[in-house]
């Protein structure tokens, strides 16, 4: 027998369920307030996007002068007394331990010391070391950091300039400046986040490619965009013969329009961000030549620089140029200057690419400093690895070569929240090995985003199904250079 | 029930008796190992008598709805159960304590209300039964139970989660404690230690619980800035946390323990420096000086704290910044967590001032503000005013003068302004030293004279004043050579050549007779040149005040004409075969350092023997030949020995015309880099066919590190010019 109450009450009717559903969505409304994001769910990705710094930044932009073909640490900024002494001697088994040799030196039979025929000087309040030939980067030693134990897992320029430039060896992977521009995007709308410049010297030099400044899987608007040697910097920018910046003007509205009903035809918006790519570089007929303007400056910049500075193409030109791009907004500049490659002819090839070098190298960071720019503008310097502390090839007493070393070299940072005027880390008496403070090149890459306002670790992009960081799985801030 | 009765009435008082005799005693008992472990269940029991007493309480309130009977029977039996458990609770909850380090007052504050509690359950279940005279003021006697009960949990929860873990929520940032003010006589240790201390060590090693027997606290025997430890040893105390804290975190005996706040790396680096310099607590700021080991930690540590600001501020809307936003002006957050903004603008062409005005908008939030190359004037800086948060400034290369400094005074919380590259002058100084706020100032490239420097240094000394680079007239620095702005060195009939002057204010002079220009007598460039023929120009730049460059010198080809066709008799090397007859007619001029490139050909065991055809209609033009070799003494590539010119209108009776022997190397000339062409002349001979032999050095001398061996030559292009 059915009992029709009891029936109504088995069946759940709208008004049931909404009544019943009126409670249960209170509480779940009550849960909420205790909740803040539940339903504005926000992903790391998402987060990253805004292009928003995690914390307050202490550097907003970096110009990294990469001295290509690895530079010798024990000719520079390690200034190892022992090896003068031991000179000709053979490297102590001990010290060298297991260290993997490459194939250039690996078929030699003795691996005499050398030390280097440069003279070291002491500099700054705190006595930095560094070597006769960089007497003008050792004016501004009170501004920089060097940090002696950086250190590498690769042992081959391509390979360690990969690693340095992207966290892994193997390339394909995002460059720093990419990541930068993905984590913090244009500061300047009007110029590209990321510009790369190339100067070459006259030591043994070593390739640099485009793989070093790819956007990898990230989208390739962050790729560097790879100035020229001509006076001008960015190709196919000018207007062509016979078009003038009016009728421009009017072609791109045109354009625009067209654009315009095509996007509200297929609702593409790869179409509306072409028509803002053209529109970008629209604005960079504008932005460029004034950031090229130099007459609002002083002759004496000349000085500062260098005359080389007055010659596309040279590393000082380039050094001045990197003032300029990073003064205008551009979040990361970077430079390369190749040939410091020193297998053989150490003392000439060395002396020839301090020259190219120093004197620009130290107007860059005072230059940004006497501007206000330096706290905010991370400057760095350095190679991809160290050389040897014993001679590679024939050794003989006025010529000497090192072979790559990758247990520790010098590199010196400067503004940005660095802590200034510091030596960091140590290595041992031979130069061969760290005895304190090493910094591995995921740290150092942990470290620059920090001082760029970044978690290394939430910096991620997900692709093939992987979350992927600048420092991949390691890295560690370093606290002990950061101001 | 009787008997029931009797057995609670037995239990309770042997229990209740143990226990306040265990309390008295508790500093001698020694707990047999189960015992110990029976005190595990403390949390557990607690929450019994917590549970059943306050039903008690609740059962007494609505007594008028039972049965006068059934709630009496209910009613014991509650009070009863909530006696048993309280004095077992407090029991355990004794055991428990035995072999912890809590923090003393705290746990003997919790141990004797328990025991209070206890004896006050016990009696209120007698009481209910046999004491009558009780009954009018049996309410008030439960709401003290439960405010006695109160106090219980209170202490116990403190002892388990920490002195103020009950406590009624404070927001933290108000609670904040004042930190030590940097001033010169305030000690390091108390700017830089105590605060870490206190935020990630003394919550455990402090007089109340004293872990490992560790206490960091001020002595209250002396002035409170002074802290001491309790270990016999100060530097033994202070070498076991310098190994603890550097420990890796995963080992047991790193500090703080797993659990706890960890010290962040920054922490650690300060502790250790501070404990490796001394781990002295009395050390002033004012005596660490630039070699003293704490130097740049106290340096660092002064920044974090300056920097690191948190503002009051509320957040600006996300509509509201996009729309201050353009493509051209800035504005951004300077950090995620931060409501402040930074501006900045761009391309001076697109710059408004009243833009400045829409900027109000976020008066409040904007800190920074970068106008560096903006064509901004005095009378937009009053427009500045309204930023009252404004901390930096930069004012680069624009258009303001004096006049307009007096509109920033009213900034006042401005630290750091930059100046350079404008008009101010020392005028504006003093007006600039009354913003109390301002830390740094750049003034470089300014109207500022290099005496007035001196004095501004000297007499405000409250403002860091930085002057940058001005050139020192001892400094002479090289010129560069000159810059050929031709793409190639081959000019074709009407081509010019010119050259662009790498220095503004440069003079180029040159010379056509290989010798090297000087400063008083050499043409001077000044406008493209055109040569008819072939030509070398040596050309320097100076330029007063610079050392002058080096001689460059230049070799032009004027563009020949073309064979219509060119054989080569002799192979060059294998390694070397350029692109074959294409390398020497192509018009396009290798580089001697890029040799392995397609442009050269190279030979050594052979000569090179390359015979070229023409049409009838040119023969008569042609003039001269020119070749064109490179030279890198180093690689062994040398001059050649000599080249030959053979013509005839057959291709089988050719005759020589010319030959020119060049001069054998010279030492001096060893580490020669370049390129040069060796130019003979038709002799107004015509041919319909040509033959070039270049013939290489058959012996390197002596001097060369290859001697004995043959030398190279690379030969890349061969002209036939009318």
């Amino acid at each position: 027998m059915s009992n029709p109450f009891f029936e109504n009450q088995q069946h759940v009717t709208r008004r049931h369920f909404l009544g019943k559903l009126s409670v249960g969505i209170g509480s779940v409304a009550l849960g909420s307030l205790l909740t803040k994001d539940l339903f504005s769910p926000k992903s790391l990705e998402d987060s990253i996007m805004a292009g928003i710094p995690h914390f307050a930044p202490k550097a907003k932009r970096v110009i990294y002068l990469f001295q290509n073909g690895a530079p010798s640490q024990l000719e520079t900024f390690d200034y190892k007394p022992l090896l003068n002494k031991m000179v000709g001697q053979e490297l102590p088994a001990s010290i060298r331990g297991d260290q993997r040799l490459t194939g250039m030196t690996a078929g030699q039979e003795k691996f005499p010391l050398v030390g280097s025929k440069f003279a070291f000087n002491q500099y700054g309040q705190n006595g930095t070391w560094i070597s006769e030939i960089f007497p003008n980067i050792a004016k501004i030693a009170d501004d920089i950091c060097v940090v002696k134990t950086i250190h590498t897992e690769a042992i081959n320029h391509d390979p360690a300039l990969t690693f340095f430039q992207t966290g892994a060896q193997q390339g394909n992977r995002p460059s720093m400046g990419a990541w930068l521009s993905y984590g913090l995007g244009s500061e300047n709308a009007n110029l590209p986040a990321y510009c790369v410049l190339l100067s070459r010297g006259k030591g043994n030099g070593q390739g640099v490619y485009s793989k070093l400044w790819t956007n990898g899987f990230l989208d390739s608007v962050h790729q560097g965009v790879q100035f020229s040697n001509s006076d001008e910097p960015i190709l196919y920018l000018e207007n062509p013969d016979g078009v003038d910046a009016v009728t421009r003007r009017k072609m791109l509205d045109k354009l625009a329009m067209l654009n315009d009903e095509n996007f509200k035809e297929f609702g593409d918006p790869e179409i509306q961000s072409r028509v803002q790519q053209y529109e970008m570089a629209y604005r960079m007929q504008t932005a460029v030549p004034e950031m090229m303007d130099l007459s609002k400056e002083p002759d004496y910049i000349v000085n500062m620089y260098g005359a080389e500075s007055m010659v596309p193409g040279t590393y000082a030109a380039n050094c001045l140029l990197a003032r300029r791009l990073s003064e205008s907004g551009v979040r990361f500049v970077q430079l390369y200057h190749q040939g410091w490659d020193q297998h053989g002819n150490l003392f000439n090839e060395m002396s020839g690419q301090a020259m190219d070098v120093d004197r620009a190298s130290a107007a860059l960071v005072q230059d940004l400093k006497q501007r206000g720019l330096l706290d905010e503008t991370l400057v760095i310097w350095g190679g991809e690895f160290g050389r040897t502390n014993y001679c590679q090839g024939n050794f003989s007493a006025d010529n000497y070569g090192r072979d790559h070393h990758p247990r520790c070299f010098s590199i010196w940072m400067a503004g940005g929240g660095v802590k200034p005027g510091i030596s960091y880390g140590e290595t041992d008496e031979f130069g061969y090995n760290i005895v304190k403070d090493p910094v591995h090149v995921h740290d150092f890459h942990a470290t620059v985003l920090h001082l760029l306002g970044m978690d290394h670790e939430k910096l991620i992009y997900k692709h093939l199904g992987r979350r992927f960081r600048l420092t991949d799985v390691a890295g560690k801030v370093v606290p002990g250079i950061i101001a | 029930m009787q008997v029931y009765k009797s057995w609670i009435g037995n239990i309770l008082v042997g229990a209740n008796f143990l226990l306040l005799f265990l309390a008295f005693s508790a500093d001698k008992v020694v707990l047999p190992t189960f015992l110990s472990w029976t005190g595990r269940f403390h949390p557990l029991l607690l929450h019994l008598p917590l549970g059943i007493t306050s039903l008690s309480i609740l059962l007494w309130l609505i007594k008028k709805h039972f049965l006068a009977d059934s709630f009496n029977e209910i009613y014991d039996l509650t009070l009863s159960v909530s006696a048993v458990t309280s004095v077992f609770t407090a029991l355990v909850g004794l055991f428990l304590s035995k072999g912890q380090d809590y923090e003393a007052v705290i746990l003997r504050n919790h141990l004797w209300s328990g025991v209070a509690l206890s004896f006050f359950s016990w009696f209120s279940w007698w009481a209910f039964s046999n004491f009558y005279r009780i009954k009018p003021y049996w309410t008030y006697l439960q709401f003290a139970g439960l405010a006695l009960m109160t106090f219980v949990g209170h202490a116990g929860g403190s002892l388990t989660h920490g002195a103020d873990y009950l406590n009624w929520p404070v927001d933290k940032d108000k609670k904040e404690e004042v930190p030590v003010p940097f001033s010169d006589s305030a000690a390091y240790f108390q700017v830089a230690i105590r605060p870490i201390l206190e935020k990630k060590c003394v919550s455990c090693h402090k007089k109340e619980k004293a872990k490992g027997d560790l206490i960091l606290a001020s002595n209250p025997n002396t002035t409170a800035n002074v802290w001491v430890a309790s270990h016999s040893n100060v530097n033994d105390m202070l070498k076991e946390i310098l190994f603890r804290i550097d420990l890796p975190v995963t080992d047991k005996k790193h500090m703080p323990p797993r659990g706890k706040d960890p010290l962040d790396p920054q922490e650690i680096l300060i502790l250790k420096n501070w404990i490796e310099a001394g781990g002295s607590t009395d050390v002033l700021l004012a005596s660490i000086t630039e070699n003293h080991p704490l130097f740049i930690d106290k340096e660092a540590i002064i920044n974090v704290t300056s920097k690191d600001k948190s503002y009051t501020f509320p957040f600006l809307s996300a509509k509201k910044l996009e729309d201050l936003n353009d493509a051209y002006t800035v504005v951004r957050q300077i950090a995620g967590e931060s409501p402040a903004l930074k501006v900045d603008f761009f391309i001076s062409k697109s710059f408004d001032p009243n833009k400045l005005d829409k900027l109000s908008a976020a008066k409040e939030q904007i800190i920074q503000v970068n106008l560096s190359k903006m064509p901004l004037k005095d009378q937009d800086l009053n427009k500045l005013q309204v930023f009252q948060n404004l901390e930096k400034l930069i004012l680069n290369q624009t258009d303001i003068t004096d006049n307009g400094i007096r509109e920033l005074q009213k900034l006042n919380k401005m630290e750091v302004l930059s100046l350079s590259g404008t008009q101010i002058s020392a005028k504006s100084i003093p007006v600039l030293a009354q913003i109390k706020s301002l830390k740094v100032v750049y003034l470089w490239h300014t109207n500022i004279t290099e005496a007035e420097y001196l004095e501004i240094l000297k007499k405000y000394k409250n403002i860091k004043w930085y002057f940058g680079f001005s050139p020192n007239p001892d400094d002479i620095l090289p010129l560069n050579g000159p810059i050929l702005e031709n793409k190639s060195l081959i000019l074709a009939e009407k081509d010019s050549i010119r050259f662009k002057k790498s220095m503004p204010g440069a003079l180029l002079r040159y010379t056509l007779d290989g010798k090297t220009p000087d400063s008083l007598t050499s043409l001077i460039y000044t406008k493209p040149l055109v040569f008819s023929k072939p030509v070398t120009l040596t050309v320097k730049v100076f330029k007063e005040g610079w050392i002058s460059s080096p001689a460059y010198t230049f070799s032009f080809f004027k563009e020949g004409v073309k064979p219509d066709s060119i054989r080569l008799l002799t192979l060059p090397e294998p390694e070397y075969l350029g692109a074959g007859v294409q390398s020497i007619s192509d018009n396009n001029l290798g580089k001697i350092d890029q040799f392995r490139s397609g442009n050269w050909l190279g030979f050594r065991n052979n000569r090179m023997e390359a015979v070229f055809r023409f049409k009838d209609k040119v023969i008569s033009s042609i003039r001269y030949v020119s070749v064109h070799y490179g030279v890198n003494v180093q690689s062994y590539i040398l001059a050649p020995q000599y080249v030959e010119l053979w013509g005839g209108d057959e291709e089988n009776k050719m005759t020589l015309i010319n030959k020119k022997a060049l001069p054998a190397l010279r030492k001096e000339n060893l580490n020669e880099v370049g390129t040069n062409a060796v130019i003979l002349d038709v002799k107004n001979k015509t041919s319909k066919w040509y033959k070039v032999v270049v013939k290489n050095v058959d012996v390197l001398p002596a001097f060369h590190p290859g001697k004995g061996s043959k030398g190279w030559i690379f030969i890349d292009e061969v002209f036939f010019n009318k």
